[in-house]
Formats: C-alpha cells, sequence, structure tokens
C-alpha cells in the first residue's frame, strides 16, 4: 500500500512536470493574443468561427485563446475573462452581457481592451450605459442580426413563410402559431411577435382568400422558460400547420418529433444547428434559418488590434457603438446549399466572406486609408448573397 | 553516549515516521495546493503575476467562505445541493432591498434580510429532517428546488435578464479589494477554526458524524447541534453571497448555480472525509478552495486546450483522491 | 398481503394522482382550448408513458446502487457518455438495434469502469463517483469533436426507441434485468445485508468486490438502456462542472418514492408506478402552464416534501389515527 501511494506520488509529479513542457516563448516577435469568450462550446458555430480566427493568425501576427462564458453566471464571465488576462490576452471578445461592467473594470486594470460579438449588450445599453459604451476600454460591440429597434426579425419570418407558400401552392400554411423566450431575458422577442402580426394584416387585408390564420400570442402557453417545449402546445395550437419560433430550433423540435408532427407540421426558427440540413426545405421539417456569419467578428478584431497597435480610424466616433449586422436567412434548399459552402459548415479559412488579407486592410495599421465607415459597411455584407 | 545519541536519532526518526503516517492525508492536500501554487508562480511570471493573484483570491474568496460553513455539516456526514441557489437568491434580495432603500443602508439592510433569510433555512435544513424523521438530503433537494424556483420568479418579476445594485460596494483600488477579501477569509478562517476546534459546535458536530447513535445516547442533542450547524453554513451563504455581489455587483437567473458541487469538490481536494467524524478538519476549506481555483487558473494560463480543460481536471481529481482518501485496509469505504 | 389489496396499494399513488390533476385541471380555465378540455386525450397517454420510461429507467439504475448501500453519483455522466457514443455508432450505421446494442455494452463496461476504480481505489463511494463522473463528463467534449449527438433524434427511423411503441422495449428489457438481477442473482438477493450493516455482510460470508463488480455491470446495462432511450428523445451536449448530477437528481424523485410504493409490492413496481404518477402530475402542469419557469419548480419541491414527509410519519399518522378513534369509541 506504501508503495501504491509513492508511485501514485510519483505519477501525479510527472504528470504535472509534463504538463510544463508547454510551448515556451519563440525567437519570433511577440504576437499579440486576443481571448474568445465563446457563448458555447461545441458545435458547428464554435468551429467556424475558429477555423475562421486561426486563417487571420499567420496574416495579422495574431494568437487566439478561446473560453466559455455562463449565460447566467456574471461571476464565472469574470472569472474566466480574468483567467483570459492572465494568460496574457492584449484584447478580449465576449459574446455575453453579463457582469459587463466588473469585466470592464478587470480589463483598464489590466490595460486590456473589450469587444462584443453576436450580443447587442442591450442591458447594458439601457441601463449602464456610461459605464459600459462611454469605457474607453470598450471599443463596441456586433449584434446577432439588428440591435434595437433596428431588429426586424418579425418580417422575416413573414416574408419567409410568403415564400415557402409561393412555392408550395399545393400545399400552403394557412395556420401558424408563435413562441419565444421570456420577456425578461430576450425583451425584442414580443417585438418580433408584433412585426409577424402586423405584416400578416397587412397580407390578409390585400390577399383574403389567401389569409393566413395567426393564434394570438398566450403569455402563458406559448413562452418557453429556457427548456424544450412541451406536448401540450400542439393540444393548446390544434390544427397549425407551422411554428414560427422566435426562439432557437432546437427548443422545439425535439418536441415535433416526439409528438409526431414533424413530417406535417413546417417550422421556422432562429439558430442553426448541426445536422439541421437533413431535415430542411423540402427534406423536413425546418424552412427557416437564421444565422449570424462568424466573419463578423471582424468588427470587434479589428477595433481590438487597432487599440492594441495605438491607432485609431481618422471617422472613428468617440464613443463605443453597437452595431446591427445582417444575417443569413436560409430559406430554401439553394439558400442551404450557399450557406453549406460558407466557413461555418465547412470549417475551412479559405471559404470565409474575408481573406486575412482584406482583414489587415480593414484595420488602421495595415492601411492608412482604412476608415470606420469602411469596418462598418462590411456587416452589411454577409448575406445568402454574398455567398453567390 | 554513542548508544544514547543512536536511540536519540532513533526516536526522532520513528517519532517523524509517524507523524507523517497520521498525517499522511492532510500533509497530500497540502502537497496538492503547494504543487498549484508552484504552477501558479511559474506561469505568472511578469507583470500579470499581481493581477492574477488578485484574480485568484476573488474567485477563491465565495468558495473560501462557503467551504468553511460546509465543513459544520459535513463533518456531520451530511451535504447541502441547494447552496447554489442559495447563494443566487440572496444575491438577488440584497440588490432588490438595497436598491429599493437606497444607499449603503439599503445593502447593509439587504445583508441583513439575506443573513435571517439564510439562517432560517438553515434551522430548517437541520430540525425539519429530524422532527420528519426525513435524510438531509430530502430537505436539501426541497430548499434546491424552491430556491431555483424562488430565483426565477424574482428575476422574472424585475423584468430584466440581470439586476444590478445601484450602490457601488467595491473598493475602487484593486489592492485595497484584495486585502478587504484576504481579511475576510481571514476572520472568517479564524472565527471557524475557534468555533470548530475549540466549542461545543464543532465538537459535537463531528461526533454526530463519527456515530449519530453514540453521540445522541452520550446525551448531545441532535436537533439543536444539527440545526446550529446548518445555521453556521448558513451564516457562511449571506457573507458569501455578499463577497459575490461585491465582484459583480450584479445578479441573474443562474447566479450561484453549480456551487453545491463545486464546495464538495473543494472539501474532498482538501482532504475532508464526507462521512464526516473525528477526522473532520476545518483547514480543508481553505487548502480546497483555493487548489480548486488554482487548478482551474492554471490549466488556462498554460494554454491547455479548451476541450481537454476537464479532462486533466478530472486526473488530477482522482489522482488527488486517490493519494488523500484511500483507504486499504477493511472493507470497502463507503 | 392478499393480491387484490397489493394491487390496490400498489395502483392508488397514480390513481390518486390522475383524478386529483383531472379534478385541478377540469377547473382551470387554461385546460380549456375552443372548448375542448385538453387534459385527457392521447398526448396524456403519450406524454406519460414517454416520460415515465425514461424515469424507469434511470430511477432503477440508482436504485440497483443505492439497494447495496451505495449512493452512486456518476449514472448521469454514464448516461450522457453512452449516449453520445451510441448515438454516433448509430448514426454511422443507420440502425437502431445497433444503437441499443452498443450503449448497453458501452454502459456496462463505463459502470465497470466505476466499480473498478472503486474497488481497487478503495476511496468513499461518493468521492469515486464524483471523480469519474468528473471523467466522463470531460470524455464527451473529446470524443467525436465534443459535438455530442444532435441529430439521432431527428431520424424517425434510428430514433424508435425514443417514442411509442418502441420507447416500451428497453423499459421492459431494464426491469428484466432489474428482477433477474435482484432474485436470480446471489449477488442481488444479498445486497440488501450489505446496505444494512457492511460489516456483517462482509463477515458472514459475503463477497463484497463480487457485489460491486456484478452490480455494476447489471447497473450498466440498465444505463446502456436508459441511453438509448435518451439519446432518442433529446439533444446530447456535452456536459461539465458535475451536471450531470443535477440530471442524476431530478431522476432521483422516483427512486425515494418507489421505496415506498414498493411496500406493497415490489421495488421495480414501486418505481415504475412512482414515475408514471409523477410523468402524470407534470403533464397537468403543462396543461395549466405551470410546466416550465419559477412555480413548477417550487410546486415540485412542495410535493416531493409532502410525499416523503408522509411515508417517513406514516406510522404516526396510523397511530394517531387509532387514537383518535379509540377516544371516539370511549366517548
Amino acid at each position: 500500500m506504501k508503495s501504491t501511494k509513492k508511485i501514485l506520488a510519483l505519477v501525479l509529479t510527472l504528470a504535472l512536470v509534463f504538463a510544463l513542457a508547454a510551448p515556451t516563448a519563440s525567437a519570433k516577435a511577440r504576437a499579440v493574443k486576443i481571448g474568445v469568450g465563446l457563448y458555447q462550446d461545441s458545435g458547428a458555430a464554435v468551429s467556424g468561427v475558429k477555423a475562421y480566427l486561426a486563417s487571420l493568425e499567420d496574416t495579422l501576427n495574431v494568437k487566439f485563446a478561446y473560453t466559455v462564458l455562463s449565460t447566467n453566471d456574471e461571476a464565472l464571465n469574470v472569472t474566466k475573462v480574468q483567467e483570459l488576462i492572465a494568460a496574457g490576452c492584449d484584447g478580449i471578445i465576449i459574446t455575453m452581457d453579463g457582469g459587463t461592467e466588473a469585466i470592464l473594470q478587470e480589463c483598464a486594470d489590466a490595460g486590456v481592451y473589450l469587444g462584443g460579438y453576436l450580443c447587442d449588450f442591450d442591458t447594458s445599453f439601457r441601463t449602464n450605459y456610461d459605464k459600459v459604451f462611454k469605457n474607453e476600454f470598450f471599443v463596441g460591440t456586433v449584434a446577432d442580426g439588428g440591435c434595437g429597434d433596428e431588429l426586424k426579425r418579425g418580417y422575416d419570418f413573414f416574408d419567409s413563410v410568403i415564400e415557402y407558400n409561393e412555392r408550395t401552392p399545393d400545399a400552403p400554411i394557412r395556420h401558424v402559431a408563435m413562441t419565444t423566450f421570456p420577456a425578461f431575458a430576450f425583451p425584442y422577442q414580443q417585438n418580433f411577435v408584433a412585426q409577424f402580426v402586423e405584416k400578416v394584416e397587412e397580407y390578409n387585408a390585400a390577399n383574403p382568400d389567401k389569409a393566413i390564420e395567426v393564434d394570438p400570442f398566450n403569455e402563458e402557453t406559448d413562452i418557453l422558460m429556457f427548456r424544450p417545449m412541451d406536448s401540450t402546445y400542439f393540444t393548446k395550437h390544434p390544427g397549425i400547420d407551422a411554428i414560427v419560433s422566435m426562439c432557437a430550433g432546437s427548443f422545439v423540435y425535439p418536441t415535433m418529433v416526439s409528438a409526431g408532427v414533424s413530417d406535417t407540421m413546417k417550422l421556422f426558427a432562429s439558430g442553426y444547428n448541426d445536422g439541421d440540413d437533413a431535415i430542411f426545405g423540402s427534406k423536413g421539417a425546418y424552412q427557416q434559418e437564421i444565422v449570424c456569419a462568424n466573419e463578423s467578428i471582424t468588427y470587434p478584431l479589428v477595433l481590438l488590434l487597432n487599440k492594441i497597435n495605438g491607432v485609431e480610424f481618422p471617422d472613428q466616433p468617440a464613443e463605443a457603438e453597437r452595431k446591427s449586422c445582417s444575417t443569413f436567412i436560409i430559406n430554401s434548399d439553394e439558400d442551404l446549399e450557399l450557406f453549406k459552402n460558407s466557413v461555418y459548415l465547412t470549417f475551412n479559412g479559405e471559404d470565409a466572406l474575408f481573406s486575412p488579407e482584406d482583414v489587415l486592410n480593414l484595420t488602421a495599421y495595415g492601411n492608412p486609408d482604412a476608415t470606420y465607415a469602411g469596418l462598418c459597411e462590411i456587416l452589411d455584407h454577409m448575406t445568402i448573397e454574398d455567398l453567390k | 553516549m554513542s548508544e544514547t545519541v543512536t536511540s536519540q536519532k532513533l526516536d526522532e526518526r520513528t517519532s517523524f515516521k509517524s507523524f507523517v503516517k497520521t498525517h499522511i492525508f492532510d500533509l497530500t492536500a497540502y502537497a496538492g495546493l503547494a504543487v498549484m501554487l508552484v504552477l501558479f508562480l511559474i506561469f505568472n511570471s511578469g507583470p500579470r503575476l499581481m493581477y492574477n493573484f488578485s484574480a485568484v483570491v476573488q474567485a477563491a474568496a465565495v468558495y473560501s467562505i462557503l467551504a468553511l460553513g460546509a465543513v459544520f455539516i459535513y463533518s456531520m456526514g451530511f451535504m447541502d445541493v441547494s447552496l447554489g441557489q442559495q447563494v443566487g437568491v440572496y444575491v438577488i434580495l440584497m440588490i432588490l432591498i438595497g436598491n429599493k432603500i437606497g444607499g449603503p443602508g439599503g445593502v447593509v439592510v439587504g445583508f441583513l434580510v439575506s443573513l435571517a433569510l439564510a439562517l432560517a433555512c438553515g434551522a430548517i435544513n437541520g430540525a425539519v429532517s429530524i422532527f420528519l424523521g426525513l435524510p438531509s438530503i430530502v430537505t436539501s433537494l426541497f430548499l434546491m428546488f424552491f430556491f431555483t424556483g424562488a430565483q426565477y420568479l424574482m428575476m422574472e418579476s424585475t423584468g430584466e435578464n440581470t439586476i444590478k445594485l445601484i450602490q457601488n460596494v467595491k473598493p475602487a483600488d484593486r489592492n485595497t479589494y484584495t486585502l478587504m477579501l484576504i481579511g475576510i477569509i481571514i476572520l472568517l478562517a479564524i472565527i471557524g477554526n475557534y468555533f470548530f476546534n475549540y466549542t461545543k459546535l464543532g465538537k459535537y458536530t463531528r461526533a454526530i458524524g463519527a456515530n449519530k447513535v453514540a453521540a445522541k445516547q452520550s446525551g448531545i442533542s441532535l436537533v439543536k447541534w444539527q440545526v446550529l450547524g446548518y445555521m453556521a453554513l448558513g451564516f457562511c451563504a449571506a457573507v458569501a453571497s455578499f463577497v459575490m455581489l461585491t465582484r459583480t455587483g450584479t445578479a441573474g437567473k443562474g447566479t450561484g448555480s453549480g456551487y453545491a458541487m463545486d464546495i464538495m469538490i473543494c472539501l474532498i481536494l482538501g482532504g475532508m472525509p464526507l462521512k464526516g467524524g473525528m477526522k473532520s478538519k476545518i483547514s480543508c476549506a481553505l487548502v480546497g478552495a483555493f487548489t480548486y481555483t488554482l487548478l482551474s487558473n492554471v490549466l488556462t494560463t498554460m494554454g491547455v486546450p479548451l476541450n481537454w480543460v476537464n479532462f486533466v481536471k478530472a486526473c488530477i481529481f482522482l489522482l488527488i483522491v486517490l493519494l488523500t482518501c484511500r483507504k486499504p485496509n477493511g472493507v470497502l469505504p463507503r | 398481503m392478499k393480491l387484490p389489496k397489493k394491487i390496490f396499494l400498489s395502483l392508488l399513488f397514480p390513481v390518486l394522482m390522475f383524478l386529483a390533476m383531472w379534478a385541478i385541471t377540469a377547473a382551470n380555465p387554461a385546460c380549456y382550448v375552443n372548448g375542448k378540455f385538453i387534459f385527457l386525450g392521447f398526448d396524456l397517454v403519450r406524454f406519460v408513458i414517454t416520460s415515465a420510461c425514461q424515469s424507469i429507467c434511470v430511477a432503477l439504475a440508482i436504485w440497483m446502487q443505492l439497494k447495496n448501500g451505495r449512493f452512486d453519483f456518476s449514472n448521469g455522466a454514464a448516461m450522457i457518455l453512452t449516449a453520445i457514443i451510441a448515438g454516433n455508432v448509430g448514426l454511422k450505421t443507420g440502425s437502431p438495434w445497433i444503437t441499443m446494442l452498443v450503449a448497453v455494452v458501452c454502459g456496462i463496461i463505463i459502470c465497470a469502469i466505476t466499480a473498478a476504480v472503486y474497488m481497487l481505489g478503495r476511496l468513499p463511494i461518493v468521492i469515486a463517483t464524483i471523480g469519474v463522473t468528473l471523467l466522463y463528463e470531460s470524455l464527451t467534449y473529446i470524443i467525436f469533436g465534443g459535438g455530442g449527438v444532435s441529430t439521432f433524434y431527428q431520424n424517425d427511423a434510428l430514433s424508435i426507441f425514443g417514442h411509442l411503441p418502441g420507447v416500451l422495449l428497453p423499459t421492459a428489457l431494464a426491469m428484466c434485468i432489474f428482477l433477474f438481477y435482484s432474485n436470480f442473482t446471489v449477488t442481488g438477493r444479498k445486497g440488501k445485508i450489505l446496505a444494512n450493516n457492511q460489516a456483517a455482510g462482509v463477515n458472514i460470508g459475503i463477497w463484497e468486490e463480487a457485489n460491486v463488480s456484478q452490480t455494476g455491470m447489471f447497473t450498466g446495462a440498465i444505463v446502456g438502456l436508459a441511453a438509448t432511450i435518451y439519446v432518442s428523445q433529446n439533444n446530447v451536449l456535452p456536459q461539465s462542472s458535475l451536471s450531470t448530477a443535477g440530471i442524476m437528481f431530478s431522476y432521483i424523485v422516483p427512486v425515494y418514492m418507489g421505496m415506498f410504493i414498493g411496500l406493497a409490492s415490489n421495488d421495480v413496481i414501486g418505481i415504475s408506478i412512482a414515475a408514471i404518477g409523477m410523468a402524470i402530475f407534470n403533464y397537468g402542469l403543462n396543461c395549466m402552464n405551470l410546466g416550465g419557469g419559477g412555480w413548477q419548480q417550487i410546486i415540485m419541491g412542495a410535493f416531493v416534501m409532502c410525499f416523503y414527509t408522509f411515508s417517513a410519519q406514516l406510522n404516526n399518522i396510523k397511530a394517531l389515527f387509532r387514537k383518535n378513534l379509540k377516544k371516539e369509541a370511549a366517548a
């Protein structure tokens, strides 16, 4: 037994000693290190953004470090950012607006800059603007789609339903119901509902023979409390042809499958999950998915690199901004085929919308003629059309 | 003369060996902490050392305080799976009350209300299981469900994803804040050590963990000391909640989630016997909390790939427990 | 106890639960859509059976260890890891039967590893199982690119064991394995002695290592069947930070309830009945739009507390009734 303890102690020591054989500093000049705090730790979205960023490393002389943040534990987010700072990051991009003021304080203490990606920082924007958006260490954020009143996702859902009906005149969608996440977590989803209903009413007035019935949004029934939809939804919405889900499809589709309606009912949703291509369009229930391009991370990345290199755009705004970003609205088989060739699913940096040289030319230190307006313009060119 | 010297040396060697043999588990836990400290120093040389040191203190502070309180109930052989949810609710309460009343007074009132609630929950946890004849895990599960629901409902009522305390409670200077946290940890460790090692509270809670029947038959009131043990945890939960609040100033529906399991891991890494009893030590709390925090920190600064971090942590945990918790003789340990 | 009385007592809980939820939902306007009462319907049957089958499998795995005096934290992690492996193999082969076979084999291997760590490591069971839980959770990030398995449940042909009627097969197999273990193996029959007095059990000749390893393998088979149902119903993602312990705790309610309900019959029936009763309860809450969020958690907690209190105090309650009856008779 004593020898067992000795062996174990030796193994532990050896394991830790071997762990010390981490790559040491190379002879090359130290690369800038950017930390990325993602919202999930696996999946196509993660692999895609990592592949895109990896393709930029050599040209931009940047190294990336990754961690995963929590959707609802602010203290953990602060800890994760502290760890990135301790790991030597010069700039950090985060995908959550949780504990942001505390995180910015950490960044300020360490002289590290912070940017946002796939997040509109809505809570900070509405309730803590001065401490976040006016903080010199915050460079700005790009949202997952639109920001605030610019978010018109309800209209996108409506357009997709009409496109579907035009494609399938023999079996159009005439009766839909909706789902959202709770308002306290996703306040703008209630706006989407209103937008969708508004467009349907306009359409019905103009096309009474093709009217679409929308079940009134029920705040008790139609709100998903961050867990999969329960099967009573279908009993409470009898006779629907489709579900318009303002929240991710992965909260709705499993219930459709277990209820046995996935073959007959259609689903219009946000987000894209691994394997959805097998059940999309003509192959299955999914008829719309909305995804923000991985390449939108270029916005905070360029701003961070400018700051780290001590340069600014000539038209740099005085305060950090939150920017809307165009999205891939995938609502046909053709769209899906285009989307499948993007870095989001190929995990190949060469399939990205921007080459490393393009990104370098967007920076103020890589291109003296680069402007902030030019950087913002790329955010309008991340649609399915741009994949053609 | 030489025989005397030889026998003296022999006695010294024998007493040293027996000391090591008796305290092998504690020494191994301390050795684990020492290894983590060494790695921390190796991978944090340079200007970011002090920054990271303060980051470690901030992260470890909440775990340390909770673990100090948890030692009292773990020494009785119990566990509390509702700890994380309790912390979440207390932080939210402090913010809501603090914002309602306003100013530093609001924060104090918020803390006192949370403290009162924490002590009441501790009393319920301790007393109800005995009066109703339930396993302690059942009352703990009930509180876990209750506090999870309460946290959701409270956040829903605010209409926000996260809520922020208007009054600033964190010192502006980073070093002052770090010293404040160290001061709180040391103070609570001294108080905890006193109560655990020099008062009936510690003595009787360990006796209950060692043998409940013998403890009862020797005149120890199970109800009284179980309740006091849980109230000690409640007190620490309230203080830990305040410390967490100073760190972020915000709270949400998931604040504190997972802390119950984290505290269990901290105590195991610190060498705490989960069955409780006379071998329970208050030092397990601090040793384990800092080991756990340093482990997470060191793996990130070493650049271990994200997918492998948990695997390395699991392997190190297993190795440490094999060194500290192994019982080679007798029946299989329970 | 006579058979009719056993049947009556066994079915009492789910019947009472059904009647109670029927009455409550009938009085709730939210349970009427276009004038139609939604609680009663095929949806109830489908939800109760599919939900209960999953609960039964996991609860049996938990109880199998608990019955031998061991609280195993790793069942949740073993189930998730098994589900990821079996699900990915199933996607490659296109066969649900191979999925189930691989799941059972993986479950047995994984639980055997847990047993080996416990026996060879000679660690307290909670510590050993927490250690392997962390290990299994970490493996979910490494195998198959760390992506879990997300498309298995979407495939109707593959996910037959997650829906009616296929879900009944793995559940029935799990129950048969448990019954075989409990009644036809020496380990199973003598396991309770170890739970009541480990030292005495070992002293009278029970070979505890054999008990641990055999129980581990039987538990693994049941975990494999639970994983088959789980991967057929859910998107399975990698887990960390002992989150699978939370999955396990969510299935522990039928275990404790089943111990009490099973007094009238046996533990397998008790657990099954408890799982069915809780599924009816959850369905009723869903109908009343209380199926998610804060109120569901609070109601669940209160219900669990009341049930355990009732079962723990049953003898005192009976004594109180007898006392009152005597008083009335005397008066």
